[in-house]
């Protein structure tokens, strides 16, 4: 099947990871953060001191199903060291360990709990909200992204599938049996002798569908494909969205019965002396995972990708349990003279500005800078041409300005899929992508203390 | 340059808040930026940016200007360049003293506008209505909009019509004969007193004498008319430069000059003797300056895609309209004005008609 899909843009930026997974050294201790991109672990089962084993449940996240944080190795437990971090010391592989077969004492499905128990859950997404899946809650489809096309966000899919293939195609028919409906898995459409082999070995199972998707920026969203196959969002009945690793995590969780402790990790970017995908366990230091990899020039390390992802700030000290992708991008060295005149042979921009132009295969070097000043939007239409949600974030920044919340609803701005890419392309260099992002809160703030005073009313 | 960045560091200070000279802090700036590029850095997602910002921007559009310049210098000699000093000291006087009553930077914009102004006024307009012309467009075409950004009319053609309507006189009877091949006017200075003995007639104005000129000519701007828009030639050059780099939007372009060529081979059609051919409307005038470098103006146009369409077609009617059946010879430059106008109600209807597919759609 074909689907149609609007906007985007592929950035070319120097640092792609290379293919091999290079190999770590030991880590003297792991420091495990309790927050990530949507978990905050905020109940901590462990004592100081204590010894813990692989795989044993360190905290939860209450107000994410009580999602577990597993120990990555064995190890003694060291709490309030190291600030927001559970610290495991003298970390060591033990005799890996069997979950047992969860006791009929949880409210929903064991198949699902066990999930949940080994630490595979947080590769679910809810494809249209981006949020942690309720375990409790049946899935009416489930939409599958071998490929991440926001440059270094996550492992290559190519790295990934090439070693495990098999345990891919068999994490993919545990899926289907999670799954109310069908499955719908995202290839790039590449002539790849890798995405032949994975079309093929797909064809044959019901209900798994491969979609063909154009290589770029943001095709991959969970969101944006979601709409493109026309699944609507419906209360209590979510759509799953996972990527190649939350295959591989089912895969790992059924067929091993083993806690997924370690993360594939791309490290690129143009701040990456040496990209390079690593297998770190949780809670890796990222001093240790970046020496020598990275420029010694200052830098910004980003969880994620530069479109989507959230700087690393300094306090965090391990590998969150999120973690897909690092990309470091160093700050900008020095000002350029006349920038504005130069021929622009080594930048690369959608508009075609530069002369970069006649070197299709250019890779740009990119820094942290924001090259250019805050202006007025003048109306260029960039921001409208590249989303791929349909809307206008020109016109929703003339609302933003005017503070009209309820005609920004209208203009559709729910639908963001915060890709960032009107942020990126503004030559006003206006943050468009936050502004339709705090828009959307205010509309839900607004809305929710309307819902509240309604129910205010009926009860008096 | 390490020298330069040097100076600017060092007398920053100065111009920061409590500094001895804050109030000239948007003169500072604007030298700075005019040299370097910004230091600022981003400071959340998207952490990386596009290369393009309004400097270079703007810049395109005076790279794409250069050819229509240049035929204008070799036309009619270097008294352009004189008006051209003359618009960007006036206009940018203004500018400048607007950023720092609103302790604002100062807006790339100006560039073009002071550019483009002298370029639309007949090559031996009075310098100094030149001056009046100009400040008149960036103060009531801009400025009391809200500045760059905020403006409803080009701030060009706001100033050009103001000074057709307060000056008609100097203006009608400015244009001059073209310089002669092989070197044109390069090397004259063209004063107001030796019009008499120069001055031509527009092709717009001779076709209201049923006379349809040579289009080699026209083409290549041996015409007399305004300061830069005689050379169709130079005009295209740059005007598809700056369509394919993306700055002017060719939607705009191919809407005015589509609604020309049709609506004036409708006309030509029904009587060839009173409305000129469609190749002659195109050629004559300012209508490809227009078309390319003031229509395409992304402030004063509608921002939705579909909207440039039918903001270009409704300009490029006007212009028919006005050149066929009102008293003005030429039509582009109130035909713009009123597309401008028309344009926050473009786009008002097609993003009604987009917001309502958009709810549908879910």
């Amino acid at each position: 099947m074909t689907i149609k899909l609007r906007g985007g843009y592929n950035i070319r930026m120097t640092g792609r990871p290379a293919g091999r997974v290079a190999a770590l050294t030991d880590p003297a201790v792991l420091l495990l953060p309790q927050r990530s991109r949507r978990l905050r672990f905020n109940q901590v089962l462990v004592k100081n001191g204590q010894d813990v084993r692989c795989g044993d449940v360190l905290a939860v996240d209450s107000t994410h199903f009580d999602l577990p944080l597993l120990a990555p190795r064995d190890g003694t437990v060291r709490l309030r060291v190291h600030r927001g971090h559970i610290a495991i010391e003298n970390p060591a592989v033990g005799p890996s360990r069997v979950a047992p077969v969860a006791a009929d004492e949880s409210s929903y499905d064991p198949r699902r709990k066990l999930l949940v128990d080994l630490g595979a859950w947080s590769f679910l997404f809810d494809a249209h909200t981006d949020a942690v899946p309720d375990p409790g809650q049946q899935a009416v489809a489930a939409i599958v992204a071998t490929a991440r096309f926001e440059p270094y966000a996550g492992p290559r899919g190519d790295v990934q599938l090439a070693q495990s293939f098999e345990a891919f195609l068999r994490g993919l028919d545990l899926l289907a049996t999670l799954v109310d409906g069908p499955l719908y898995v995202a290839v790039p459409d590449v002539r790849g002798e890798l995405a032949r082999r994975l079309r093929q070995a797909i064809s044959g199972k019901p209900r798994i569908e491969t979609v063909p998707i154009p290589r770029r920026y943001p095709m991959d969203h969970f969101n944006v494909l979601a709409r493109a196959l026309n699944l609507a969002p419906c209360r209590g009945r979510p759509v799953w969205g996972l990527r190649t690793e939350g295959i591989l995590a089912i895969d790992q969780a059924f067929s091993h019965r083993a806690p997924i402790v370690e993360r594939l990790i791309a490290v690129g970017g143009s701040g990456v002396v040496e990209p390079v995908h690593v297998r770190a366990p949780l809670g890796y230091p990222l001093d240790a995972l970046l020496a020598g990899r990275v420029t010694d020039r200052p830098r910004r390390v980003i969880d994620g990708g530069i479109l989507n992802g959230d700087a690393v700030d300094a306090r965090q000290l391990g590998l969150g349990v999120e973690a897909a992708g690092l990309t470091v991008l160093p700050e900008p060295a020095r000002r350029e003279l006349f920038g504005f005149v130069r021929t622009g042979l080594d930048r690369i921009s959608y508009s075609n500005c530069f002369l970069s132009l006649l070197r299709p295969r250019y890779v740009e070097p990119l820094t942290t800078a924001l090259r250019g000043e805050h202006r007025p939007c003048i109306g260029c239409g960039f921001c409208e041409e590249l989303c791929p949600a349909g809307i206008m974030p020109h016109w929703i920044h003339k609302l933003v300005y005017q503070n009209a919340l309820e005609e920004i609803d209208r203009s559709g701005s729910d639908r963001c899929v915060a890709c960032g890419l009107c942020s990126y392309v503004c030559p006003s260099k206006l943050d468009l992508r936050q502004e339709i992002l705090d828009a959307n809160a205010a509309i839900g703030r607004e809305l929710r203390t309307e819902e509240r005073s309604e129910t205010e009313e009926e009860v008096a | 340059m390490k020298l330069l960045e040097t100076l600017f560091d060092r007398t920053r200070p100065w111009f920061e808040r409590g500094g001895r000279l804050h109030l000239l802090r948007p003169l500072a700036q604007g030298a700075e930026a005019f040299f370097f590029g910004s230091s600022e850095q981003t400071d959340a997602a998207p952490h990386a940016r596009d290369p393009l910002d309004s400097k270079r921007f703007m810049m395109m559009v005076i790279i794409a200007l250069a050819p229509a310049l240049l035929a204008s210098i070799y036309f009619f000699g270097l008294r352009v360049l004189a008006m051209m000093a003359v618009s960007y000291i006036a206009g940018g006087t203004v500018e400048v003293a607007f950023a720092i009553i609103r302790k604002k930077d100062i807006h790339e914009g100006f560039f073009v506008t002071g550019f483009l102004f002298p370029l639309v006024v007949p090559p031996t307009t009075p310098l100094w209505i030149v001056a009046v012309g100009v400040v008149f467009g960036v103060l009531v075409g801009k400025e009391v909009f809200g500045g760059t950004g905020r403006n409803l009319f080009n701030p060009v053609l706001v100033g050009r019509a103001f000074l057709a309507v307060a000056y008609p006189l100097p203006l009608a009877s400015g244009f001059v004969t073209p310089g002669a091949w092989p070197w044109g006017r390069l090397a004259e200075y063209v004063t107001a007193d030796r019009v008499d003995a120069l001055s031509g007639a527009t092709p717009l104005a001779l076709g209201r004498q049923g006379e349809f000129g040579n289009w080699f000519d026209m083409l290549i701007g041996n015409i007399s008319g305004s300061a830069g828009e005689t050379s169709a030639l130079a005009i295209l050059i740059g005007g598809l430069f700056l369509c394919m780099t993306r700055v002017a939007n060719y939607r705009t372009v191919a809407g005015i000059l589509g609604a020309v060529f049709v609506f004036s081979a409708i006309l030509h059609a029904a009587d060839p003797v009173r409305f000129g051919p469609p190749l002659w409307h195109l050629l004559a005038g300012g209508l490809f300056l227009g078309a390319f470098f003031m229509a395409t103006d992304p402030v004063t146009s509608p921002a939705t895609n579909t909207g440039k369409w039918v903001y270009g077609m409704l300009i490029g009617g006007l212009v028919v309209l006005i050149r066929s059946f009102s008293g003005w010879v030429e039509g582009v430059m109130f035909a713009i004005l009123l597309g401008n106008l028309a344009s926050p109600l473009i786009d008002e209807i097609f993003v009604t008609m987009r917001v309502r597919r958009l709810q549908r759609d879910g």
